[in-house]
């Protein structure tokens, strides 16, 4: 590690997601609404990330309609890295053995909605 | 969570009515506005709604507002509702300050003057936290190690390793089984234990420059993207520590990657999720 800064980059999701699910402020007031909620909104949220996860630790497909772009900068992978053509795949391409990395590889339809 | 459990959609459906909700304000974070005017932060929020500051004498809630909670078992949906809601959070701490950051999806009910009546009610408390926070971040160090190398040069390096491996060469198969399985004890063995001295090297190496230092669960989904080495993830630090303090941080840490196979991932400057109390009761 040549450059001791921290980074903040959205590859940082998962530590986002705890931060955000299980730490933070807890409001407990009458008229705090989702309090009572948030234990399972978290379980939800966090069975769709951990799937999110794995899929892109063995690079697995992702569901269909998953916005890849987003993915790919989610996991900080910078477009020159990355299959630029990121068409519609039905096939599951597992992890290159020859890639120095472990970029997701998985491609579903891409709407480049930004 | 047990039992029963409704298809997404009827859930769907059946929560989307319950909660509905009037006047309601998301928020996302309480400020110090005696620094900066809170008509200076204009940023878009979850679901793009406009994000602006409820304030009362110097404390401002930054808020949208809502009319539901949010809940979706869309994972697009997720990722842009907690990416949105850090924007908001950054930009906050940006205009204002250290923010007391609030747990994703806090709904407060009853309008702006719900909301002023709640910062009234808690108005000293919120105040010494705020202060408390001052030029103060959360930093986190995650401690990933390969243990190949190790592995390599333990087994020549330790004795017992030595004489198991001699012993098996020299072994009928029957024997031979039980003595790799012997071998392989003793290496996790001491697999263990450096993991234990490289956990603690990294304790102290870091207490002296941080105000707070708590351990985080490593069973988190938390994988290394950005290497294709299989790295451990051995010990998880939140730290919360003086912006001033964040460059000598990183120099300790830099101390503790020198050893062989060892990779530090530090993230922040973050708001003090991790450190931040809650509010009421």
């Amino acid at each position: 590690m040549s450059d001791p800064k921290p980074t903040r980059s959205q590859g940082d999701l998962a530590e986002m997601l705890e931060m955000l699910l299980d730490k933070g402020v807890v409001v407990n007031a009458d008229i705090a609404v989702s309090v009572g909620d948030t234990e399972l909104l978290g379980i939800e949220l966090r069975a769709a990330i951990a799937s999110f996860e794995t899929a892109a630790e063995y690079g697995l497909e992702f569901p269909t309609g998953t916005d890849m772009k987003r993915v790919e900068s989610a996991a900080d992978i910078s477009p020159d890295q990355s299959d630029p053509a990121s068409e519609t795949q039905s096939e599951t391409e597992s992890t290159n053995p020859l890639s120095d990395d472990s970029t997701p590889t998985a491609s579903t339809s891409t709407e480049e909605t930004e | 969570m047990t039992d029963h459990r409704p298809s997404p959609e009827e859930e769907q459906t059946a929560t989307n009515e319950e909660r509905t909700i009037s006047d309601g304000r998301y928020l996302y974070c309480v400020v110090d506005t005696t620094s900066a005017e809170p008509a200076t932060l204009s940023t878009t929020g979850v679901d793009d709604n406009s994000v602006y500051v409820v304030e009362v004498n110097g404390v401002g809630a930054v808020v949208h507002d809502c009319e539901t909670v949010y809940e979706t078992e869309d994972l697009e949906q997720v990722k842009r509702w907690l990416l949105t809601h850090q924007q908001v959070v950054d930009a906050a701490g940006d205009a204002f300050g250290t923010p007391l950051p609030m747990r994703f999806d806090t709904v407060l009910e009853g309008g702006d003057a719900s909301l002023e009546r709640w910062l009234e009610g808690h108005y000293e408390g919120i105040r010494d936290e705020l202060a408390s926070f001052t030029g103060v971040w959360e930093y986190r160090t995650n401690l990933l190690w390969d243990s190949a190398p190790f592995e390599e040069t333990i087994a020549d390096q330790d004795d017992q390793l030595r004489e198991l491996r001699q012993r098996k060469q020299q072994s009928g198969a029957g024997k031979r089984f039980l003595l790799e399985k012997q071998y392989d004890q003793r290496l996790q063995e001491l697999k263990r234990e450096r993991q234990t001295e490289l956990a603690e090297q990294l304790e102290e190496a870091i207490t002296p420059v941080v105000n707070n230092l708590t351990e985080q669960d490593t069973n988190t989904p938390l994988h290394d993207e950005h290497s294709s080495v299989e790295k451990e993830q051995i010990v998880r630090f939140a730290v919360l520590a003086d912006e001033d303090d964040e460059t000598a941080l990183g120099d300790r840490l830099d101390t503790i990657v020198e050893h062989e196979g060892v990779e530090i991932r530090f993230t922040g400057p973050w708001p003090p999720y991790t450190f931040a109390p809650d509010i009421g009761e």
